[in-house]
Formats: structure tokens, sequence, C-alpha cells
């Protein structure tokens, strides 16, 4: 097995909430010290990482952090699923024309605006492309907030099905021998759509899954390559948790899914522990009652570790405590990370 | 409840927290036929969600919970079971069928065709259907007036943006027929002035500001009743008078808790310029949520 720190691609999931963006700024920025040139990409539309970097709003598609101390570099970059969108339609098309038209499509803009799948596919997309930049030896993703990760994982094989144009094929029936079945109940369905969403959008449809004909087979290539990558021995998948009750149960799914895509789990990421109160006595009743407080805080959440810990016992864990305030600058992050041992 | 961290133990750090504001919101629920709940990811909207809804229900209310995830999974609410209280597990593909039916009729029929590879495909991978349809069976539950009150658990904020604005785009791109018909009457049912939507953060900075955010765009897409802004898992307030007679980490830890109140203090009036009820939860040493769940209505309930 590589390394932790000889990876070169980290991918940064788990529930929403549990500050994954901040492990993942603190990931970059310890990678940069260390003297690697490191790409930081974020997903989340808040613009929660240029707020944890301190600065105001991603100007460029590519920002470089300053880091005076460094010997390496950090660049943060941040999704934007239309651009990323329209950069692999204008990779995939045969022609100037066809761009213009599935471009032009009502459907193509509501797909791209939507966050259906398309955020998890601009994710992977984006990672593919700093996979193969020779600015960059480093890449920090932090993965999209998805409700489990078969989204995050299944994206480009789901846009990669919707794409082979099965569905259109099936609608028009244009293919011959074992697809004639389908055309006859595909007509049926047809005219059962037409009836409930109208003609109008079954004509954009239609014209829509005609243009992007001849695409799939970038898409199927690239899906292939996706998977390639999540499962190389350079790609660490991180899991960052916090430890109660409703994160451990999110956690096992997710964990569940890592293993049908035989990911292996580099690491876990126990996020935001409390730290356990003085264990002396106070002397005033309600100190007292404070300390009481924060010892049965600690208390469940000492119990949830353990959990995680005996559900992982061959997994590196690392424990995070909570600060009393949230890392604002590029130094507390750079703490954050002491964690890490790069 | 019994166990290590039974009713007792939990109420016994809750204090100062007025009730009055609780007795408002209980009430301003009663008004309701609606309430939709979303926020960032992991402050507790489900627990919210669930504490609403038990409250209505220990009251009499016909209460019913629909959510994007099974509610025996992912999390404990399960647990909180109540006469009164009856869950929806919203799919894309049970909304669908169920919608299509009424339309097609004929379960064999629907099976037959629909009940296939390539259209489930379609299904999932059209542009707005998979959040529309499911709007469309909150609509059906809705109109059909088969609760008092209708709760909802919205998935987090990106997605319950891109919820509230798929009819949006669906009015747009379907520009006749049922489905367009349908759709404006889901965009009726978001205005309804009994329907209200409630955002959920913690006392921290960045909840809070996606919260405000989410304010903001959410105000654009529907002409929404907002509601109240639930802050969750507020350290209770403790009144430490001394500290300096404490043994020296004793004093450390006092420390620790004002520093933390204080900067939680800061995230509670950054949400109150937010222009909605502000409503405050304390956090609990509790281990599972629907401990939390009880403790929390029964708050409400003024016991």
């Amino acid at each position: 097995m590589t390394p932790f720190k000889e990876k070169k691609v980290y991918l940064v999931g788990g529930p929403g909430g549990v500050g994954k963006t901040t492990i993942a700024a603190a990931l970059g920025i310890r990678l940069a010290e260390a003297g690697h040139k490191t790409i930081v990409l974020t997903v989340d539309p808040a613009r929660r990482l240029a707020q944890a970097l301190g600065f105001e709003g991603f100007q460029q598609e590519l920002q470089r952090v300053p880091l005076p101390h460094a010997k390496g570099e950090l660049h943060a970059t941040m999704l934007d699923t239309q651009r990323d969108f329209d950069r692999v339609i204008q990779r995939f098309a045969s022609s100037p024309e066809q761009i213009q038209r599935i471009m032009g499509n009502p459907l193509y803009r509501a797909a791209t605006a939507s966050m259906g799948g398309t955020h998890e596919y601009a994710a992977m997309e984006r990672l593919l492309e700093f996979t193969k930049d020779e600015r960059f030896d480093r890449v920090v993703v932090d993965t999209p907030p998805t409700q489990n990760a078969v989204d995050l994982l299944s994206a480009p094989q789901r846009l990669a099905n919707f794409m082979d144009g099965s569905v259109l094929k099936w609608f028009l029936g244009s293919q011959p021998g074992y697809l004639k079945w389908f055309s006859k109940s595909g007509k049926l369905a047809l005219k059962l759509l037409q009836g409930i969403f109208g003609s109008d959008f079954l004509n954009q449809l239609t014209q829509f899954m005609e243009d992007l004909s001849g695409m799939h087979e970038g898409f199927r290539q690239r899906n292939l390559e996706v998977i390639e990558l999540l499962k190389s021995p350079e790609t660490a998948f991180l899991l960052v948790s916090n430890a109660s009750e409703i994160r451990f149960r999110e956690c096992q799914s997710f964990l569940e899914t890592l293993k049908s895509f035989q990911i292996p789990l580099s690491g876990l990421i126990l996020n935001r522990l409390e730290r356990a109160p003085a264990s002396e006595r106070a002397n005033a009743p309600e100190v007292q009652r404070l300390l009481d407080y924060y010892t049965e805080l600690h208390d469940v959440q000492a119990n949830w570790v353990s959990q995680f810990r005996a559900a992982l016992p061959n997994t590196p864990t690392f424990e995070v405590e909570q600060k009393t305030q949230n890392p604002h600058d590029v130094a507390a992050l750079s703490n954050l990370g002491d964690f890490l041992v790069l | 409840m019994t166990g290590r961290y039974g009713s007792t133990a939990l109420t016994k750090f809750t204090s100062n927290i007025p009730t009055e504001p609780l007795k408002h919101y209980l009430e301003d629920c009663r008004k309701r036929r609606i309430i939709f709940f979303t926020g960032k990811g992991g402050v507790g909207k489900t627990t919210i969600a669930w504490t609403t809804a038990l409250a209505c229900a220990q009251q009499g209310l016909r209460v019913k919970v629909a959510s994007w995830r099974p509610y025996e999974e992912g999390d404990s609410s399960g647990a909180i079971s109540h006469q009164n209280i009856s869950p929806i597990h919203l799919t894309t593909l049970s909304a669908f069928r169920e919608y299509t039916l009424k339309v097609v009729r004929f379960e064999k029929i629907y099976d037959t065709i629909f009940d296939n590879p390539v259209l489930r495909t379609f299904i999932l991978a059209t542009p707005g259907l998979s959040e529309t349809v499911i709007a469309g069976k909150i609509w059906d539950v809705w109109n059909n007036n088969e609760a008092d009150l209708l709760i909802v658990d919205l998935p987090s904020s990106g997605h319950a943006k891109s919820f509230f604005q798929s009819p949006l785009g669906v009015l747009k791109v379907f520009r006749m027929g049922v489905v367009h018909r349908n759709t404006e009457k889901i965009c009726e049912m978001f205005a309804d002035p009994q329907t209200r939507l409630d955002l959920v953060a913690i006392p921290e900075e960045l909840p809070i500001t996606e919260a405000a955010e989410l304010r903001r765009d959410l105000a654009d897409t529907h002409p929404f009743s907002f509601g109240f802004l639930h802050v969750n898992r507020v350290t209770p307030h403790f009144n430490i008078t001394n500290p300096s007679s404490e043994p020296q980490l004793v004093q450390e830890t006092i420390q620790r808790y004002h520093q933390r109140q204080e900067s939680e203090q800061k995230s509670i009036e950054d949400g109150q310029k937010l222009g909605m009820d502000l409503l405050r939860w304390e956090r609990l040493a509790t281990s599972q949520q629907s401990e939390t769940i009880h403790a929390l209505a029964a708050k409400i309930g003024g016991e």
C-alpha cells in the first residue's frame, strides 16, 4: 500500500456539515508546506473554502493562495458546473455546429443548472483534468455534499448511460432486431408521455438526444478513466466525520458504497471532538454543573469514537479537537492539519 | 424514558432559554398546513423537523412527516412513534409511478411500459423531473388533506434550492400539457399563506452565512412566508459568578466555555439580521437523536 503521504490524489468525503471543506483546505496547506505543488478543488456553491482561506470570492478560475513560508505552492479552484460542462461538450463534440445546437437547447441549460448528478460529474471531470496537469503534483478534492456516496461515485456512469442514446433508440425504435419489441411499446410510451408532458417537451428531448449522438464513446471512456483513478493506489479516500450517532450511521452507508466500488479507505478523520473538561471538582455548584455538562458531552462522544474505531480497526484514524473558533486564516488551518503527518 | 441519558438527565442542563417563544412557535405551527425545513448539512434539520412533528402530534394534530431518506435508515427518528404521526418516504421512482398511474390508470400497462432500465434512466436523468414529481407527491398529500399538518424535511441547502427552482424550470420547458398545469398548482402551494419555510442552522459562522444566502436565494424563487430561523445546539447558559475562586484547570474549562459562548453569541446576532423569528435550541448531552427529539418536544409542550 502506498504510504499516506505519497498519494497524489486526496478525496475528502463524508456527510454534510462535518468540516470536510476545512479539512481539505488544511490538507492542501500542509501538502504545499511540505513542498508539493498542490491544487484544492472545492465544490460548494457557498464558497466556503474561499471564506476559510480568508479571501473573498474566487476572482479567477484558478487562484494562487499566498503561503509565505511554504516550499511548495497552493492553488484553489471552485467548481462551476455550467462552465465545466460546456467544456466537456466542446471536447466531445464533432463539429462547432453540434456544440451550438446542444448549448442552444433549453434542456441542456436546465440539465447543467440543476444539481441532479451534474455537480458530481463535473467534480470528477475536473479531478481527472488536474491529475493530467503538469503544474500540479497533488490534487485535493473537497467532494460535493451528497446524501450518499453512490451519487458521487456513479455520476460518470449514469451520465454515460444517459448519453449512450439507448433512451432515444428506445423511443424512436430506430434500432432493428432486438429492440423491436421495445420500439412498439416505445411508441405507446411516447404517446402516454405526450399526454402527460406535452409534445413540445418531447420534441425538445428528441432533438437533444439526437444532438448528443456520437458523444457517447467520449463519455464512456471518461467514466472508465475516473474508475481507474479512484481505484489507483496513488489515490487516497479520506472519510471525515463527527463522533455522533447520526454521523456514525451515515458513514456506515458511505463505507458500504466504497466497498461495493472496491475503493479502499485510506483514513478516517474524526473532526470537532470536544475536549474533556477538568477532572477536578469545582467549588461553586453552578461551575460543577458546567463541568458535568461537558463531561456528559465528552462521554457521549467518546462512546461514538470507540464505535468508529471498532468498525474500522485497520484504518488510520485521526482525532481532531473542536476549536473554540473556526479557523479563519492559513496559520490556523495549518495548525488544524497538525494531525496529518506529512 | 429510561436509560443512561433518560429525560431527567436531559433537562437538567436546559435552563435559561425562555419558553415564551416556544409557545408562540407552537401556535404558529398550528395555523399552518405545510412547513418546510432546510439548512446546511449536519445542523439538525431532521431533529428540528421531528421535534416539531412530535410536539404538534402531542397536541392532537394529525401530522405527516415527508423526507427523502427512509425514516428508519440513516437516523433514529424512526424510533419516534406516535399515533398521530405518519412518515412518508419520498422517492422519485415511486412518486413518478404514482403520478403516471393517475393518467395511465392501469398498473399492468405502467409496469409493462415504464418498468425497465431505459425509462428509469430517463426519469432519473431528465433535468428537473425528479424534483418536480416529488413536489407533485407533496402537493397530493397537501391537497387531499391527509393530515392537519405536513412537515417536509428537505435535503440540505443546495438540493433544497434545486427542489424549489425545478418547478420554475419545468414551467419553461413544458409550456403546455398536464405537467404544466400541475406544476402551476405546486407553485401555488409554495406561495400559500398557510405554507411556511423554516431554516435551521447552528451558532457558527458558516451555517449562519449559508442560511442567509438561502433566505435570499429562495425569496427569489417563490413568494414564501418565511417562518423561523432555528439555531440548534446552542451551549446552555451557566451562571458563573466567581471563576477566579476555582482550581486552575477548572478555570481553563470556564475560559473555554466563555470563548465558545462569545462566538455563539456573535453568530446568533448575525442570525437575527435575517429578519426571521429566531428560536434557540440547546445542545443536549444525548447519545441518540430520538432522545433529543423527545426532550426538545417536551420543552415545547411546556413540560
